[in-house]
């Protein structure tokens, strides 16, 4: 029998010495699941990551959350502690639009890529001011992997401006909608006047040009409406949706009003594809309706808005 | 590794470059393995205990057999991973669930390539084409005809998305039982050094080959260290269930490993180790440990140039043992803890002015566990924890004596190594 003298050791003397903690730098993938491409261009990228010495022990995160997770939680607080957000537009993909637009609500870096210049039309205007990453061959993910080391170096937000989603005003209301969807402008206007919110809408036709300041059309909203029919300029609504929720209450104060989201779908339910699943599961901010059920969804937030208004006296004359 | 002194000259200190006859004419077979070996087995063991000599051993030890017996060094074998995933050795990142699908298969096709080029090299065997062909990737598989080096080149530029259809483990178990069956009378012994190097998802490939159920034989050899990380693509089989696990120098203070160690000095040293007076022969025997390397070191360099036994030699040679052991240790856990001379001096400080060995650490309230082992993921292992396993498999802790290193034990201490602490007029 071996006798041995035995040092107790105090409480963090293992690891006491150590350096202090910094914090794991990591990045955020917004790609699409459903497409091959996307799949294929998120591993490549992990691995051209894995394989560049300096960025190597970068935490590379992406929108799939394990089973029984909370959404909303888990990826919130990916892209917040996100350095920098890439995002694959090669498919015009709902979620990547969504979580793009939650990461430009939390102002974080955004690094576009796509597969073809002819993507970038479809961009709005703040992210077709950034240098896309264009991906014409396998070779093209050196610049991206380039790109990425620059950002993370930089930690500074690239090119854009300072997103204004945080300082929403509790009387704005957006709605993104054709003008061929007259009566949806009509109910959602009449609203507006009832409530005394102000109302603005964002025609998007066909001729569309995304020629849009992102920041000063839905920076401030409180309600956003927009009306989904199955074309591309529902892209639009997607990441403006991902904005609102990046900071899902209005005001000041301690009592703050909860901002709402709403998805409207033709009275058939088509184009529900065109909602970002992601934007569905933020169930508390997020409502998808069809248009015959919308002035339901409008008369809940605005009976919400009244009583968060009564608080807000209250809290004034304590 | 060689070092050269004046009364039995050169010494080298790698299995790996030890000439064949050499290290079967002065191997000494290590105590309490016996018939264990037979069965395929994880040996555990701490740096320079003797794992690369004792697979190198077996390998060359019957040369006139009609067996199979190819060694391979895993850090070489799953380079192509490693270099893909950016995972080594001790790498505490996951990496995505499909990354990790495609590196496994990717394993998988560097072993086969490594197989073929051993079978060809030490047996003169051409493993059978059509099962060679199913453990490659599908670019590689419909080639006319391949060159093993050029193969192996273009594997590690293949990209780990190539490797999406496969190959899986049982294409791979297939072309080792059929040349198992076909070509070696004598079975087929595989001895895989170096485990604790592999990326973690190459490790799943590694320990399914370990499965009982296979025809032939393989050794692994790791240091204790993380070996059981849970993988997010296969499930590892049991160890000492469908595989035997071995501590190699688990009683490192028993009479039978002194006197395995004694004789292995001898062997090595005839010379040098007569010289070495008693205390000091029971001394380095203590110090070394379970490391037959450094007891080796030690006594080489205690020789002077009239090729006499010198204290200041001893000393100078202990000292300079324990400053590349520190920095080695240093280079290893400073992310976890910056000054590990600082923590051993804080240790010897509070022991008083002479310590007594062996020395052990234990936490500070006996309820609490130094290290559970169950299957976990990476993000699950606290930074105490991740300490712990670069600590073991830098040699700064080891287990403590009889204490053997399992992938499913729970441990209360362990033991710091006597050489990174001792001073002169300490007790043992």
């Amino acid at each position: 029998m071996v006798e041995y003298s035995f040092y107790t050791l105090k409480k963090g003397q293992l690891t006491g010495g150590g350096p202090r903690k910094q914090r794991k730098i990591s990045i955020f993938i917004a790609y699409s699941f459903a497409s091959e491409s996307s799949c294929r261009f998120r591993n490549m990228l992990e691995q051209a990551i894995k394989r560049t010495p300096t960025l190597r022990s970068i935490e590379i995160n992406d929108g799939r959350v394990a089973v029984g997770a909370k959404w909303t939680t888990v990826i919130r607080e990916r892209l917040k502690k996100a350095r920098l957000v890439v995002s694959e537009f090669s498919r015009l993909s709902p979620e990547v639009l969504f979580e793009t637009g939650f990461a430009y609500g939390l102002n974080k870096s955004i690094l576009p890529v796509t597969n073809s210049s002819e993507s970038l039309r479809m961009m709005p205007r703040f992210l077709t001011e950034i240098q896309f990453g264009v991906l014409s061959s396998e070779d093209s993910i050196s610049d991206v992997v380039s790109a990425i080391s620059e950002c993370v170096a930089k930690s500074k937000r690239n090119g854009i401006g300072v997103s204004l989603a945080g300082r929403s005003s509790p009387n704005n209301v957006l709605l993104i909608s054709p003008n061929s969807k007259s009566e949806v402008i009509e109910k959602v206007k009449v609203f507006c006047n009832r409530e005394e919110m102000i109302f603005q809408h964002l025609n998007v036709d066909d001729d569309f040009d995304y020629n849009v300041d992102i920041d000063s059309v839905v920076g401030d909203v409180t309600l956003l409406i927009g009306c989904v029919d199955n074309r591309e300029q529902d892209n639009l609504i997607n990441f403006s949706a991902g904005m609102v929720c990046a900071h899902p209450k209005a005001g000041i104060g301690k009592i703050k009003l909860p901002k709402k989201v709403v998805f409207v779908i033709p009275n058939n339910g088509g184009a529900i594809n065109m909602v970002a699943d992601s934007a569905r599961r933020i169930t508390q901010t997020v409502k998808v309706v069809k248009e015959i059920d919308m002035m339901s969804v409008l008369s809940a937030f605005a009976e919400t808005r009244r009583k968060w208004q009564s608080n807000q006296k209250i809290e004034h004359v304590n | 590794m060689a070092l050269v002194n004046k009364l039995d000259g050169f010494l080298v200190l790698d299995a790996e470059k030890t000439p064949s006859k050499i290290l079967l004419d002065r191997f000494q077979a290590p105590p309490n393995f016996g018939n264990s070996l037979l069965r395929s087995t994880l040996i555990f063991g701490t740096r320079g205990s003797g794992k690369t000599m004792l697979l190198t051993w077996l390998r060359h030890s019957e040369k006139n057999d009609k067996s199979i017996r190819l060694y391979g060094d895993l850090r070489k074998i799953t380079n192509p991973v490693s270099s893909d995933t950016g995972l080594g050795s001790l790498s505490y990142e996951g990496i995505n669930p499909d990354l990790e699908l495609c590196a496994r298969a990717k394993t998988i096709a560097c072993f086969a390539i490594w197989f073929a080029r051993e079978c060809k090299r030490r047996a003169g065997v051409i493993v059978p084409d059509y099962e060679f062909r199913q453990v490659l990737p599908r670019k590689l598989r419909n080639k006319d005809s391949y060159d093993l080096s050029e193969l192996s080149n273009e594997l590690y530029y293949t990209g780990l998305e190539e490797f999406k259809q496969g190959p899986n483990i049982e294409a791979l178990l297939d072309l080792f039982s059929e040349v198992h069956e076909n070509y070696s009378e004598e079975g087929l012994y595989l001895y895989l050094d170096r485990a604790e190097e592999a990326p973690y998802p190459s490790l799943g490939v590694i320990l399914d080959l370990l499965d009982q159920a296979h025809c032939f034989t393989v050794m692994v050899a790791a240091r204790p260290g993380l070996i059981n990380m849970k993988s997010a693509t296969s499930r590892l089989p049991a160890p000492g269930d469908h595989y035997t696990v071995l501590h190699h120098g688990v009683t490192p203070y028993a009479d039978e490993w002194r006197f395995f160690m004694t004789e292995i000095l001898k062997s090595w040293l005839p010379k040098t180790y007569s010289i070495i007076p008693d205390d000091y022969r029971s001394l380095i025997s203590m110090l070394a440990r379970d490391s037959i390397r450094s007891g080796l070191r030690i006594i080489h360099g205690s020789v002077d140039k009239n090729g006499r036994f010198s204290e200041a030699c001893f000393m100078d040679s202990l000292q300079n043992l324990q400053e590349n052991l520190l920095s080695a240790a240093q280079g290893f856990l400073g992310e976890y803890n910056r000054d590990i001379k600082g923590f051993l001096r804080d240790i010897r400080k509070d022991m008083g002015a002479v310590v007594k060995f062996p020395l052990g650490i234990k936490p500070s309230s006996p309820e609490r566990l130094m290290l559970v082992q169950t299957e976990r993921n990476f993000e699950e292992l606290s930074k105490e924890e991740k300490f712990l396993y670069k600590a073991l498999y830098t040699g700064l802790l080891t287990t403590i004596n009889d204490e053997q290193w399992h992938p499913n034990k729970t441990y209360y201490h362990f033991e710091v190594n006597p050489l990174l602490v001792w001073q002169k007029g300490d007790l043992w």
